[in-house]
């Protein structure tokens, strides 16, 4: 068996149907295709160009919000934590002034 | 009825009367063959329906075949070609010249049967509308034994089986294949080899050998 020459017999290029170019014009007048030369030289490129440099822009400003955004949290949780040890330091130093002040009550008492 | 075109002929009765020059013709180029090709695609450009029709009647058996070798169902292909020339329509001005317009064809009508078929997984479908008639192909010396290996080439997965119809229906050498299918050459025989090997395999399980 000559496989190629069976595939060949087997893969015979097929008549399409006779008013298939007639459908394609009846569609085409149908406004179902416009010409790419309808819509200017160049336009689609153009347009191609203005769409890449839209989602450049767009993701360009995107990464410069979520670096502020990240920025900002990271100051909110500097200042938090800072504030945290200063109540820190103000409530010992308060406790240690309370029991110096109590400790000379306690002696002119006896 | 239906009657294959001899491989890279184009459909001369599609053709207006004119005179038609001997060139060196490639035996895989179809537009190689017809000097008179970039004059219809000249005047289509120029918005020309009629030479338009009949750009499309030169190239509507290629695309036909391409979709129903794939698709295995004639109505699917007339649907598949048909959206092939509208895109035809759409480029005409990127075209330059007959053998550009072939081998965008094929490159367009490839790509599409391989979405539609991902598609629809078409694998399982094997339409009945797409037997043969008595009569259709005088060259085929076995109807049955014909029909069932494009009923086996039907099995292949989508790229091969792409593959194994632009080899064999369009007659395209494997690096025609890796540029219609944006695919490596190594891929495109590796395709080939397996393609056939499996068929081959196949149809000695079935006593054909």
């Amino acid at each position: 068996m000559n496989m190629d020459q069976e595939l060949r017999d087997a893969l015979q290029r097929k008549q399409a149907p006779p008013d298939l170019a007639d459908r394609v014009l009846a569609r085409i007048n149908n406004g179902e295709a416009a010409p790419a030369s309808n819509r200017g030289p160049g336009s689609s490129g153009v347009f191609r160009w203005l769409a890449a440099a839209a989602v450049l822009a767009i993701a360009a400003g995107g990464a410069e919000t979520y670096y502020t955004q990240q920025q900002q949290a990271a100051e909110t949780a500097r200042v938090k934590q800072e504030l945290q040890v200063a109540l820190q330091i103000t409530n010992d130093t308060l406790a240690r002034v309370q029991s110096k002040l109590s400790q000379p009550a306690e002696s002119s008492g006896r | 009825m239906v009657t294959a075109a001899p491989f890279g002929r184009t459909d001369t009765a599609a053709l207006p009367a004119r005179p038609v020059a001997v060139a060196a013709p490639s035996p895989h180029c179809a537009a190689a063959q017809d000097v008179s090709s970039p004059d219809l695609l000249t005047l289509a450009k120029a918005g020309d329906q009629a030479a338009f029709a009949a750009l499309i009647r030169r190239h509507q058996n290629m695309v036909f075949s391409v979709a129903l070798h794939m698709l295995r169902s004639r109505p699917a292909a007339e649907d598949l070609a048909q959206e092939v020339f509208l895109e035809l329509y759409r480029h005409l001005s990127r075209l330059e010249s007959d053998a550009h317009v072939v081998s965008w064809l094929r490159r367009v009508a490839s790509h599409r049967c391989i979405d539609e078929i991902r598609r629809r997984n078409h694998r399982q479908e094997f339409a009945t509308d797409t037997l043969p008639e008595p009569g259709h192909s005088p060259q085929t010396r076995d109807v049955f034994g014909a029909e069932r290996l494009q009923a086996m080439v039907a099995e292949l997965p989508e790229k091969a089986r792409m593959v194994v119809v632009l080899r064999y229906q369009e007659e395209m050498e494997p690096t025609e294949i890796a540029s219609a299918l944006s695919m490596p050459i190594n891929t495109v025989k590796s395709h080939l080899r397996r393609s056939i090997a499996a068929l081959r395999e196949s149809l000695m399980s079935r006593g054909r050998v």
